[in-house]
């Protein structure tokens, strides 16, 4: 089997798409009994050639953490081609409060820090409508299920999807000191 | 003998009930041919090709029946309606011939064939061999010939079994897959399938430049799309821009275009080409003159800017044929210039996705899609939708395209509504597949009665009943569903009667299918090339009065 995890760019996911995307890719290939990409999800809504190369060729899209706007597009013309998608999320978006910068993305639609590049001026961004929280809940019915890190979230989510949980792991490879012991 | 007879009508009817017509009306012929006498099959079959639209011979079967019975008034209304069927142009030949009762299943399936019983036998045995064999990748490879042979009787096999398995959604999927097949094979062969628009299917060689001016390449609309594409088939040169350039840009023979005054710098293109004299056929999607200013469109499409709607005016001016997906939306053109062709809009078997089997679901989908109407016009049955949720517990809404109608549903808990979003033309046969009835609710506005009837036309194809409101093309479609006359307690019990019985729901879902077939592109492309080939050739004067093409 192949599986592509799909992850954003976003600097302040790089922790999280450590955990729960590049661990999880590292650790299937490692094994070789199965394959695993990953894909920004920037190139998955584009559907750049990359991306119809990578995700034409996988047998399982795992999308973390986002589902709105054009991603649920995407989803739908992957899952029209036979794809199984699941959702990996690891926040209880649903309890966000305001003091979590989370927050105005999820809940008050305030767009995500976009790439700036050098020199040019950063365009003025509208609010995402329907916010994010509630479009989330929308690709929760169109996914085939959903993986989360605690079994809080598969309580909290299981009225919307399929839910397992699948807890962080650690890469043992970037623990030299671990592997010495 | 009377006995064996009365065995075999009941079997007969027990097939005809369960709507497997291939078997019922095998059984009847055969009866007939050993009874040429019983009233009742002699009905039966009349019933049979009165269904077809074979009036003729149904009204041949019936005054054989009266002639029989000649005290039974029932036959006489049933005469009097094969009458209003009747066509002088099938012939009422002895209908227990193989030909007659062939062409008879074509029509009543839609399929082009009938399969041998003697071939769905063998295609059981070769199954059975491969199932028990040790090595079924081998005795696969060394039959693959009889496979492909056998390829129909041998989803037949599986159709059956189905159905034995009480796995009516498998037996539906196989059946869209067995006619799809067909259609496919009897257009190899050249042939005409049994649900073809009547006429030739010989398309007229277009050799000149055809150039599509189109306000957006990238965005094209389905309709263009699908053109272009039926074009490319019968080996026409298109070439797609958004401006022409002259000196640049070579002369074409012809231009296409649609929807111009989106892109108004377009429309300087098109009046250079049209004082260069080149043809230029005007397609125009929707009725812009009444769109109403509250339409989800408006702001692209509509005639509120002076730009846009003295753009609108000059493509008219310049145009030497108008074309239009429905007929009322030509009516109301009549005032211009040139009065509109109307070429309805039609789908590609070329895109996988309308045979492709829909993923199974537990619950009943009844489905809104956004493009067919606008929020209004679905809160006017919103009412029934959640009157209708409550009362079956497996039911949802499904709402495509349009977030603020999902939220017309909030009240509704997470299990009982659900969103998908639009996705390009060519997913949207696999979105469709996600609802089993589809509704189209409209206000009785001048816009409104001018939409054509793609989005039936598209439930058919995809096989999926719908309910709707009697705007004129909708009435003229009819096939695969059931109008709603009145905005009231109707549209509840019709739905309420759809969700209930799922039989109706096969059967009408089979009759869209079967209508839908006159609209695949192969044929809504030949009208197109006729239209393009007169107009090349001048056979169509510009700036005349023009006869509309109906279908």
């Amino acid at each position: 089997m192949i599986i592509t995890y799909i992850h954003s760019n976003f600097p302040h996911d790089a922790l999280r798409v450590q955990l729960r995307c590049r661990n999880f890719a590292d650790a299937i290939n490692r094994i070789g009994w199965h394959s695993a990409n990953l894909l920004d999800l920037d190139s998955f809504t584009q559907n750049t050639p990359d991306a119809q190369r990578i995700c034409g060729g996988s047998d399982l899209l795992v999308i973390h953490r986002y589902l709105y706007g054009p991603i649920l597009q995407a989803v739908e013309y992957w899952k029209a081609r036979d794809k199984k998608v699941i959702v990996d999320f690891d926040q209880a978006i649903n309890y966000l409060t305001p003091d979590i910068s989370s927050h105005s993305f999820w809940v008050d639609g305030n767009p995500l820090a976009a790439t700036v590049h050098a020199g040019a001026a950063p365009a003025p961004q509208t609010k995402i409508e329907p916010v994010p929280l509630e479009q989330f809940k929308w690709g929760l019915s169109l996914i085939d299920a959903a993986v989360v890190s605690s079994m809080r979230l598969v309580v909290d989510w299981s009225p919307f999807a399929n839910v397992y949980e699948i807890p962080d792991y650690l890469n043992t490879d970037q623990y030299p000191a671990y592997k010495q012991a | 003998m009377q006995h064996e007879l009365n065995v075999r009508k009941i079997l007969g009817r027990t097939y005809l009930n369960e709507n497997r017509l291939e078997e019922a009306l095998d059984i009847f012929v055969k009866i007939l041919v050993d009874y040429p006498e019983d009233v009742d099959t002699l009905l039966i079959l009349g019933g049979f090709y009165l269904a077809g639209g074979n009036g003729k011979t149904a009204k041949s079967l019936y005054l054989r029946a009266k002639q029989l019975d000649p005290q039974n008034q029932a036959i006489e209304r049933q005469v009097a309606m094969a009458e209003e069927l009747e066509n002088e142009n099938l012939d009422a030949s002895i209908p227990t011939d193989m030909d007659s009762v062939s062409h008879l299943l074509q029509r009543l399936t839609g399929k082009s064939s009938s399969i041998d019983e003697k071939d769905i036998l063998r295609a059981a045995d070769l199954l059975d061999k491969i199932i028990n064999s040790k090595n079924p990748a081998d005795l696969v490879s060394a039959h693959l010939e009889e496979i492909d042979d056998l390829l129909l009787a041998l989803i037949e096999v599986n159709i059956r079994q189905a159905r034995a398995d009480g796995r009516r959604d498998v037996a539906d999927a196989l059946y869209n897959l067995q006619v799809n097949i067909d259609i496919q094979v009897a257009s190899q062969a050249g042939q005409e399938p049994a649900h073809a628009i009547p006429g030739s299917l010989e398309k007229p060689q277009i050799t000149g430049k055809l150039l599509m001016l189109l306000p957006d390449p990238e965005k094209r609309s389905s309709r263009m799309a699908l053109l272009r594409s039926a074009l490319e088939n019968a080996g026409c040169q298109i070439t797609e821009k958004s401006v022409y350039t002259p000196g640049l840009d070579p002369r074409p023979d012809l231009v296409i275009t649609s929807n111009p005054h989106t892109n108004p710098g377009l429309v300087e293109s098109l009046a250079i080409l049209s004082e260069a004299d080149v043809p230029i056929i005007l397609d125009l999607d929707t009725d812009f003159n009444d769109q109403p200013v509250d339409h989800q469109d408006y702001g692209i499409t509509g005639l509120g800017t002076q730009v846009r709607s003295n753009a609108y005016a000059t493509a008219l001016s310049v145009a030497d044929l108008i074309t239009v997906p429905s007929q009322m939306q030509a009516s109301a053109l009549n005032d211009v210039l040139n009065p509109a062709f109307v070429i309805p809009d039609g789908w590609s078997r070329q895109n996988k996705f309308w045979a492709k089997a829909a993923q199974p679901h537990n619950m009943i989908n009844i489905g809104w899609v956004g493009t067919s109407g606008e929020l209004d016009d679905l809160l006017l049955i919103r009412r029934f939708i959640i009157r209708i949720l409550r009362e079956f517990s497996n039911a949802r809404i499904v709402i495509v395209g349009n977030p603020q109608a999902y939220r017309l549903f909030d009240g509704l808990s997470e299990n009982r509504r659900m969103y998908i979003p639009l996705v390009g033309h060519e997913e949207f046969p696999y979105v469709l597949s996600q609802i089993d009835i589809l509704l189209v609710p409209l206000r009785n506005l001048p816009y409104n009665l001018s939409l054509p009837d793609t989005i039936l036309m598209q439930a058919g194809a995809r096989g999926i009943p719908w309910l709707a409101t009697p705007i004129p093309s909708f009435r003229e479609w009819m096939t695969g569903g059931i109008l709603t006359e009145t905005v009231g307690d109707d549209w509840h019990l019709n739905l309420r009667h759809l969700v209930m019985d799922q039989d109706l729901r096969n059967s009408l879902g089979r009759n869209g299918r079967e209508a839908a077939g006159t609209r695949e592109m192969q044929y809504v492309g030949k009208l197109w090339l006729d239209v393009i080939s007169q107009l090349i050739t001048r056979q169509i004067p510009p700036s005349q009065n023009l006869k509309s093409v109906k279908t």
